[in-house]
């Protein structure tokens, strides 16, 4: 795989049994932002709540990458839940800004801070 | 006719560099002619010495040391003193006495012009790329941009910014333009100051109504707070220190310029 | 790969900027359906072919096409856009993912 692509995994929150953590590497853009609205669709049919980003090893986002972050921050609002992006680089934070995206999401410096805003 | 060891002269390419040329066994006695030449030189020839090494056969240290006081003081004066082409063995010898640190190098004279004409004459680069229209191949070409600006000297954030313009640019263009010829054209140039970005698509034919409601799009970006798509051109607008866009009935082009903040 | 597909580069030719073409035409293999071994291997060639230049003229300007073909290979082919000069060309065949 191109190592400039983007990789998501998916792994258990502890102690909360309704989350998810989704680490983010790479780039999220128009060729994959698909398969992030994708994962977070299933992930909420299976009973996922609440998700929480680690965007440390994200490099690079665009406007359709962050599309796909609104929708999930949508989709697991409506589930009663709430998807938190954590260690965001200053270069991603800056699209997410420019865009107006920060009022929309809860963004966190670090993960320990977004696991512990989770409910 | 024995050739000057020690010799000083403009370089014919660019009157303004001053070559420094040295041949054969360089010692100690050659310093003092070294030293002479170059503080001798007037204000109009000394912004940018070239010492040429591509004929000496042997370097001793002292004259190294000598080449490193130049090099000093004529940084003092804002000027740039740079090696050309010295053998390999001398090249490794230079290495390990870490010159290569200290000083600019050029395998040949034409690696300096453009290294020179780049720094000195603002001398801009240029690439211009057709290119089928399909996402894929967005990833690709905004990594391109970001590696060219990044190799001469742009900041990864300049760089992030130009690679950020480029994606949306690219990606509108193949998701709203619907190029009948599936392609799309990208002309991009860049200086030490400014870079200018232009893309362009051929599009469906678009009535009068349909190309002035593409304008509205570029010229007021509407978006809905809660949606998921429609952000590009607002992002664009917001990254470039310009952009404009000429929307006729078969083609769209956007073209973009970004000055740079961290010169 | 179902149809050909071309990508026409035209460029400085500064050497600072071997590294990014290379890399370019790796993952435009790449986003072709090449396998990494064989984005890998054209790659390789595209830097071949550049390295293979001697002495462009300051201010020169080199046209590189990326002819990926119907049979799953890539075309490469090194010119001068104002002599029309071909440089080189080189072929790499693709294993599909």
């Amino acid at each position: 795989m191109n190592e400039k692509q983007m990789l998501l995994t998916i792994e258990p929150v502890k102690d909360h049994p309704a989350a998810r953590l989704l680490r983010f590497s790479g780039d999220l853009d128009s060729t994959n932002a698909e398969t992030v609205t994708a994962t977070v669709q299933n992930l909420l049919q299976q009973g996922a709540r609440d998700l929480v980003a680690d965007f440390s090893k994200l490099r690079y986002i665009n406007s359709t990458g962050l599309g796909a972050l609104l929708f999930a921050n949508k989709k697991t609002k409506e589930a009663g839940g709430s998807i938190k992006l954590a260690a965001v680089n200053e270069n991603v934070f800056e699209i997410i800004e420019i865009i107006g995206a920060n009022t929309l999401l809860d963004i966190y410096r670090t993960l320990e801070d977004a696991y512990a805003a989770l409910k | 006719m024995n050739v000057p060891q020690v010799s000083l002269e403009s370089l014919a390419e660019e009157p303004s560099v001053s070559v420094l040329r040295l041949s054969g066994d360089i010692g100690i006695e050659h310093i003092s002619g070294i030293v002479q030449r170059v503080d001798a030189l007037p204000e109009n020839k000394r912004a940018h010495l070239l010492i040429d090494l591509s004929a000496v056969g042997f370097l001793s240290s002292p004259v190294v040391g000598a080449l490193m006081g130049c090099r000093e003081r004529l940084s003092r004066k804002g000027c740039s003193i740079s090696l050309l082409s010295p053998r390999p063995e001398l090249a490794e010898k230079l290495e390990l006495m870490g010159v290569n640190l200290v000083f600019r190098h050029y395998r040949t004279k034409e690696d300096f012009l453009k290294d020179f004409r780049w720094e000195a004459r603002e001398e801009s680069r240029k690439l211009q790329l057709q290119i089928p229209a399909r996402a894929g191949y967005v990833p690709a070409l905004r990594h391109l941009i970001s590696g060219l600006l990044l190799c001469k000297g742009y900041s990864s954030r300049e760089a992030f910014v130009l690679e950020s313009i480029v994606d949306e640019l690219s990606n509108n263009a193949i998701e709203h333009g619907h190029p009948p010829d599936k392609k799309f054209c990208i002309t991009f140039s860049f200086d030490k100051r400014h870079a200018r970005l232009a893309v362009t698509n051929s599009c469906p034919e678009l009535s009068p109504e349909e190309q002035e409601k593409v304008r509205d799009k570029f010229r007021n970006p509407r978006v809905e707070s809660d949606a998921f798509r429609g952000r590009g051109i607002a992002l664009i607008k917001k990254l470039s220190d310009e952009m404009t866009f000429h929307v006729e009935a078969r083609k769209i082009q956007v073209v973009v310029t970004k000055l740079r903040e961290e010169l | 790969m179902s149809e050909p597909e071309t990508i026409r580069m035209e460029i400085s030719s500064d050497g600072a900027f071997l590294p990014s073409v290379r890399q370019f035409v790796s993952d435009a293999a790449l986003a072709a359906g090449f396998c990494p071994k064989s984005a890998g291997l054209a790659e390789a060639e595209a830097n071949s072919l550049w390295i293979g230049l001697s002495g462009t003229a300051p201010g020169s300007l080199l046209r590189l096409d990326c002819s990926f073909t119907e049979n799953n290979s890539l075309v490469l082919t090194l010119s001068d856009v104002s002599s029309g000069k071909v440089h080189g060309m080189r072929t790499v065949r693709g294993a599909c993912e």
